[in-house]
């Protein structure tokens, strides 16, 4: 549906180089730490910008000459860049007017769209009365009515906070689910691409580093930077594996694969973090560090020695 | 005492005595016999209804003209901010350097060859010229911080036309409405254009004020046309508050300008510039003409400023060169800290202050001189009125500049300093004044670049010796023969070199808002 062919943006100091491609219904995310070039891969997408070399390719047509308004995308921004002199009701149907639909059907979409997002109440209110969930769903609103043949989201979560985002989230998840929206997002949250794609694509340094399945690229990180990238705690240096018994390169412990309790290693509990519903531990065994999370009846104090045991087969070795 | 309410108590003081007191004194003569005799007058009626015209056309002429430009220039192509800055150069110029420009350009010797002077249409050009940058400016203003919301109109499906026109236009109407009311308001007040360039058939109502008084002393008629004007200033504010607060909308973060490329891009650059080039043709002309004789190149203009002083009534270029910048000095050492107390009260919160920064563009020079000599006639002999009078039309550009610098201060400073034990006044003097300090020598250069201009209350409250350099072109241009023309323009350029090179050396240009 969408393809990056050979895309590369430069800028002073920085290349993207991208060769990346979209199923049709597919939810796929950009998934990169600030600055890794993925909102400039969306950008082009889009016709916000232009590609110093490469095509981009939307429906198996080339659209890399095309301006903006004649790509038929969805584009969600992160701040929102809703129109501060339209009320909620015009920004949804702005698309909708500039491909001159018909104003009763202009109506139906924008009354739907409205009412599936919760926004009924506040169809008459300008976008500075609003609170930023409110122009958060506005922005995903209007991206959505013209029904774009593929939805680009940038950050869009990324300006609100913590227990927004969760409950957002999972609204993001729904809808594009729910409209069979072919949708790419940018995101720097690996949580935020795990729950809400299909498909992540990690990106650093303006280069793919790899692609797949959420558990896919969880479970086999490419390398140890994309293993702390997504969120693991315990990646091995080499020197570190062979001393806990794991001979070749790099690995990353997967969440079980340390079992507390029993086994060949004797290791002390150094810190114990109570996030609530579970405890964190941070254990020295052999000169290593190493991280456990479990419930927190099974978390021993601080201070205590105990045996813990590596499942080998969850010890996935990665690339340096 | 808080420093915001000391400051708020001194341009209050300042305001009822400079402005509200000596306005309200004439106003109060205006009604009564006076007010019936402009009324029954058709001359004086035509006055009034010339001067809504002449206003209301240039606000019209100057949107006419911004739409079309704000298109291109909402683009960057090359040479784009160079024009940019070159179209605010008419702002800092004194009004009497573009009535002899205007002059040099399409009067009896003209350059462009048509005699326009006597007509309208002379005083239409020098008031597009006059306004049409200050218009720019605000709408660019706006439009740079629109950026994302193009983009996202790009998005859903609008061409760059269509986006202008649903996006861009509607949230410049606010700034586009306020250039408009401010031309108005400059245009329907206006003093050295129609007075040089207009003849009895379109002079304004402050011409017809100065006429009245000083050539007829009729001085119950002046009041009286004053209090027309007045009526009709303070209708056309309000009206201005009003649209501002419908139209006015948040502006975004400022974002770089989409860029035009290409061919597209050269195109847009020749059409600009060649619009200025144009438009601001009267300026060259002026130049030019100072260097022109009869046979011609020629000095003569030049060396004649070199003269001595003639009689009593004709000052010495030197004298008045020497006299307009001891005036600004003067005023400054007012304008500096009334335009800050000002601008520091807004900034505080003191209540109601803000809308007194509108009061001064209600009253026009020559009325506020007139009110002056009637208020204040045992001070007429001292520079004191002059001094008040400058100061008072050159705050609100001082207070504007400053304000926009104190907005852009983060608030959390002033917090932390207060949390580190520094009361108001210490924040005031070790955080506030050294980070304000760049805008403060701007909007130094803006409050002295406006004096040395200053025309109308000059001539009205100036004694022969205190002649400025607006004074002496204007005598000049009085006088016959080819000789003097030549000295008018060549003081035209001196006098305009003066504004433009205390605004740019001592402001750097930058920080103006």
């Amino acid at each position: 549906m969408l393809a990056w062919r050979n895309v590369v943006v430069r800028y002073p100091g920085f290349e993207l180089a991208l060769d990346l491609e979209v199923a049709r219904g597919e939810t796929l995310a950009l998934l990169g730490p600030s600055g890794s070039g993925k909102s400039s891969a969306l950008r082009v997408a889009a016709g916000l910008e232009r590609p110093s070399a490469g095509r981009v390719f939307l429906g198996g047509r080339d659209v890399t000459d095309l301006p903006p308004e004649r790509r038929g995308v969805g584009f969600v921004f992160q701040d929102y860049a809703l129109f501060p002199h339209l009320t909620v009701e015009k920004n949804v149907a702005f698309g909708l007017e500039e491909r001159g639909w018909e104003r009763a059907r202009i109506r139906r979409r924008v009354g739907d769209l409205l009412e599936q997002m919760g926004l009924v109440a506040h169809a008459h209110k300008k976008p500075e009365q609003l609170s930023g969930g409110e122009r958060q769903r506005v922005a995903l609103a209007r991206a959505l009515a013209p029904e774009p043949g593929v939805l680009l989201l940038d950050e869009p979560l990324g300006a609100l906070d913590l227990r927004l985002r969760e409950r957002l989230l999972l609204e993001l998840r729904r809808v594009l689910a729910g409209e069979e929206v072919t949708a790419v997002f940018v995101t720097h949250d690996q949580t935020e691409a795990f729950v809400t794609a299909e498909r992540v694509a990690i990106v650093k340094n303006g280069r793919l580093v790899q692609q797949g399945a959420p558990a896919e690229v969880f479970e086999r990180p490419a390398d140890a930077w994309t293993a702390r990238f997504l969120g693991h705690k315990n990646v091995l240096a080499p020197e570190e594996a062979a001393a806990l018994g794991l001979a070749g390169g790099p690995r990353v412990l997967l969440p079980g694969a340390l079992r507390l309790g029993a086994g060949p290693l004797e290791g002390r509990a150094v810190e114990r973090l109570f996030y609530g519903p579970r405890v964190g531990l941070w254990l020295e065994a052999r000169g290593v560090r190493l991280y456990w999370e479990g419930p927190a009846a099974e978390a021993p104090a601080e201070g205590t020695t105990l045996r813990l045991a590596i499942d080998p087969q969850q010890a996935v070795e990665v690339a340096r | 005492m808080r420093p915001s309410r000391l400051a708020a108590l001194l341009v209050l003081a300042f305001l009822a005595l400079a402005l509200l007191w000596p306005l309200g004194l004439v106003i109060g003569r205006g009604f009564g016999y006076g007010l019936s005799a402009v009324l029954a007058d058709p001359y004086l009626r035509g006055r009034l209804g010339w001067s809504l015209a002449f206003g209301a056309s240039s606000s019209l002429l100057v949107v006419l003209f911004a739409v079309p430009l704000v298109y291109l220039m909402r683009y960057r192509f090359p040479g784009r901010d160079a024009l940019v800055a070159l179209s605010m150069v008419p702002f800092v110029l004194p009004t009497l350097v573009v009535a002899t420009g205007m002059l040099a350009w399409a009067g009896p010797r003209g350059l462009l060859g048509l005699d326009l002077s006597g007509t309208p249409w002379i005083l239409f050009w020098g008031s597009l010229l006059y306004n049409l940058g200050m218009t720019l400016r605000l709408v660019l203003g706006v439009l740079g911080g629109s950026g994302r919301l193009v983009e996202a109109a790009r998005t859903l499906g609008a061409g760059s036309w269509r986006s202008f026109w649903r996006v861009e236009l509607p949230l410049s109407a606010g700034a586009l409405a306020a250039g408009a009311g401010l031309t108005f308001v400059y245009s329907f007040s206006s003093f050295g254009l129609p007075l040089i360039l207009g003849g009895p058939r379109y002079a304004t109502l402050e011409v017809a004020v100065y006429r009245a008084l000083l050539e007829r002393l009729a001085f119950g008629e002046a009041a009286a046309l004053i209090l027309v004007q007045t009526a009709v200033l303070v209708l056309v504010s309000l009206g201005y508050l009003y649209a501002q607060k419908r139209l006015a909308v948040r502006a975004g973060a400022p974002a770089p300008p989409p860029r035009l490329g290409g061919v597209r891009g050269w195109a847009a650059l020749l059409l600009v510039a060649g619009f200025f080039a144009l438009l601001y043709a009267p300026l060259g002309a002026l130049v030019l003409r100072s260097f022109w004789g009869p046979e011609g190149f020629s000095l003569a203009g030049w060396a004649a400023l070199a003269r001595p002083q003639a009689s009593y009534f004709a000052p010495s270029a030197g004298l008045a060169t020497y006299n307009t910048l001891r005036f600004s000095l003067l005023a400054l050492l007012v304008t500096a800290p009334l335009g800050f107390a000002y601008a520091y009260g807004v900034w505080k919160g003191v209540r109601g202050l803000d809308l007194l920064g509108f009061l001064p563009l209600l009253v026009s020079p020559v009325s506020l001189a007139v009110g002056y000599l009637l208020a204040y006639p045992g001070l007429r002999a001292s520079l004191l009125l002059l001094a008040t009078a400058y100061a008072l039309l050159a705050y609100p550009l001082f207070a504007r500049t400053v304000l926009a610098a104190m907005r852009r201060l983060p608030a959390n400073l002033a917090e932390a300093a207060r949390t580190l034990g520094a009361g108001p006044w210490r924040v005031l003097v070790r955080v506030e004044l050294p980070l304000l300090r760049p805008a403060l020598g701007a909007a130094a250069a803006l409050a002295a670049a406006v004096t040395i201009g200053e025309f109308g209350a000059t001539l009205v409250l100036a004694r022969p010796e205190w002649a400025t350099l607006t004074v002496a072109i204007y005598e000049r241009l009085g006088k016959p023969g080819i000789v003097n023309y030549q000295e008018a323009m060549a003081l035209s350029v001196l006098l305009g070199l003066l504004a433009a090179g205390v605004f740019w050396g001592l402001g750097r240009g930058g920080e103006v808002g």
